[in-house]
């Protein structure tokens, strides 16, 4: 494989999957923070919604 | 007055995005685009359209569908002022008539899957058996029903039971098959006199600059990026009504995005190196451009004939097949749930609502299943007609004020990341100007080509899209009040 090919390769597929994992993992790690603030809220015994 | 169901977490709005924006154009059309227009010099207009047409045009529409909690019609009436009802009604029109013909392509993926698994595509030549399929009517409109029943059926359910539950199994699936689909092409042995899976890699990333300079190639990812992010189609209107007051709009829109192009690079790497490891060079380059009837010709002819040649291959089509039905369920999903809501919006039940959208469309897919003339018209009539939708969203957009409406609308949400002046620019400037370069391109495509271009009865003439068009628009202006009164009340609008 020709080394424009690969460079070419990693930077679209770096950008794509690269972007698309690290959006992912990042609500992924809002989605946990934001369930165990509201588990705490219910806990210290807030009204929740 | 009954309550909006929600979505019960973010995670779960993104997934079913996700599965409103993957769909078969991602597998069956992005290969064939990306090898008719230059291989690897494509990637590059497609990447930077997707930041400047698609990713803003998502924002708008979600945030227009979480602060009017209305469907497509309503939406536009709410933001725009009651006047502008008859816009939303197009939008939602364009999305309901491409979701007719969709549904006679998900039926034909629903055959062909069965077919695979079956072993009844094993060794078949792929045009004759795909004429045999088209010539006995009964399969493609049996087909379409089975595929709309199925849909109808998780809508029946309603958003967390139905839609939630169906995207969190169909979404993580697709990527799984694609993902083991690509592995195996880039596998391959390479047949005899064939360049093997490299040489699609090559093909694939090896851009040749100079076809940059080619307009066309522009004007095509542009359309891709478009028409396979779903954006400007109304889809994320519908699915943000069910969102929570704080979901991210940036970081959601962005993974839409980037999800998407990444299931479509998927795609990509499951057919391209196939090919290429079966046929020669040039054969191989020759069979990904072609379209075949009604664009039809990789997956459905080329896909039975390719996957026949290679170790293990009644496996892999059945998987392939799989992928595309589960793609098209997960768009098809979305694309009804927009006729839905606008029912529920004005005043029906959820079981009404479905029961009339799936039975209007099983009924107006029918010519599409029968005749590939009119399915190709349709695609061709209402795949533009969303260049038009996409240009609303922005007016509406202008008319509400762009600054104001991040300010208002955007900002506040508890976004990921911050959305900066470069949207009102976007917005304002660009998605407009891209619109219009688009649309004169077609124009003088349409009225230079050799079919007389005035004919309203032609299948790809300039006067059958003005025709239907201007008919659509003509019946939605003079219903505008009615459809104001009847999704909005006596509601202001907030524009």
């Amino acid at each position: 494989m020709q080394t424009t090919t690969l460079v070419f390769m990693v930077l679209v597929l770096g950008v794509l999957w690269g972007g698309f994992a690290a959006l992912l993992a990042r609500s992924m790690r809002a989605e946990k923070r934001r369930s165990a603030g509201a588990m705490d809220t219910t806990n210290g015994g807030g009204n929740g919604d | 007055m009954t309550k909006t169901e929600s979505f019960t977490s973010r995670w779960a709005l993104l997934i079913a995005a996700l599965g409103m924006a993957v769909g078969t154009g991602n597998i069956w059309r992005f290969p064939r685009i990306l090898a008719t227009n230059g291989g690897g010099a494509f990637l590059i207009p497609l990447l930077i359209f997707l930041f400047l047409w698609a990713i803003p045009l998502l924002m708008v529409e979600i945030a227009m569908g979480r602060h009017t909690r209305k469907g497509v019609v309503g939406a536009f009436g709410r933001l725009m002022g009651r006047q502008a009802t008859w816009m939303g009604a197009f939008v939602g029109w364009c999305t309901m008539a491409i979701t007719f013909y969709y549904s006679v392509v998900a039926g034909w993926c629903v055959k062909y899957l069965i077919a695979s698994a079956t072993g009844e595509l094993s060794g078949v030549d792929g045009t004759a058996y795909w004429e045999g399929v088209q010539t006995t009517v009964w399969q493609p409109v049996f087909f379409h029903f089975v595929a709309m029943a199925a849909c109808a059926l998780i809508l029946y359910r309603g958003v967390v039971a139905g839609i939630e539950r169906a995207s969190k199994v169909l979404i993580p699936a697709l990527f799984v098959l694609l993902m083991v689909a690509a592995v195996r092409a880039l596998t391959l042995p390479a047949a005899e006199g064939a360049g093997g899976p490299m040489a699609g890699l090559e093909f694939l990333f090896n851009p040749n600059w100079s076809d940059l300079l080619n307009y066309e190639i522009w004007l095509q990812a542009l359309t891709q990026s478009a028409w396979s992010t779903g954006a400007g189609w109304g889809l994320m209107v519908t699915y943000a009504v069910y969102s929570h007051k704080k979901d991210d709009i940036v970081g959601t829109a962005m993974t839409i995005g980037l999800g998407n192009n990444s299931a479509s690079m998927l795609a990509a790497l499951a057919i391209i190196p196939t090919v290429f490891a079966v046929l020669p060079l040039a054969e191989a380059q020759s069979v990904l451009r072609d379209s075949g009837p009604a664009s039809t010709g990789l997956s459905f002819i080329w896909v039975p004939t390719l996957f026949g040649e290679i170790p293990g291959g009644q496996f892999f089509m059945t998987l392939f097949f799989l992928a595309l039905v589960v793609a098209a369920f997960s768009s098809m999903i979305a694309m009804l749930e927009l006729g839905v809501r606008i029912f529920m919006d004005f005043g029906m039940t959820r079981q009404r609502a479905v029961t009339s959208v799936a039975v209007g469309s099983v009924v107006l897919g029918i010519p599409s299943a029968v005749n590939l003339s009119f399915f190709s018209n349709q695609d061709a009539v209402w795949g533009i007609g969303l260049m038009v939708s996409g240009f609303f969203f922005a007016v509406a957009v202008g008319k509400f004020g762009a600054a104001r409406f991040r300010e208002e609308l955007i900002e506040p949400a508890d976004n990921d990341f911050r959305v900066g002046r470069w949207f009102d620019f976007a917005i304002r400037v660009l998605v407009p100007l891209q619109f219009t370069v688009l649309i004169t391109w077609w124009l003088y495509q349409t009225a230079t080509s050799a079919e007389a271009w005035w004919n309203p009865f032609g299948v790809f003439t300039l006067g059958t899209c003005l025709f239907q068009w201007g008919v659509v628009l003509l019946i939605f202006y003079l219903a505008n009040n009615r459809m104001a009164a009847a999704t909005l009340g006596d509601e202001p609008a907030t524009g």
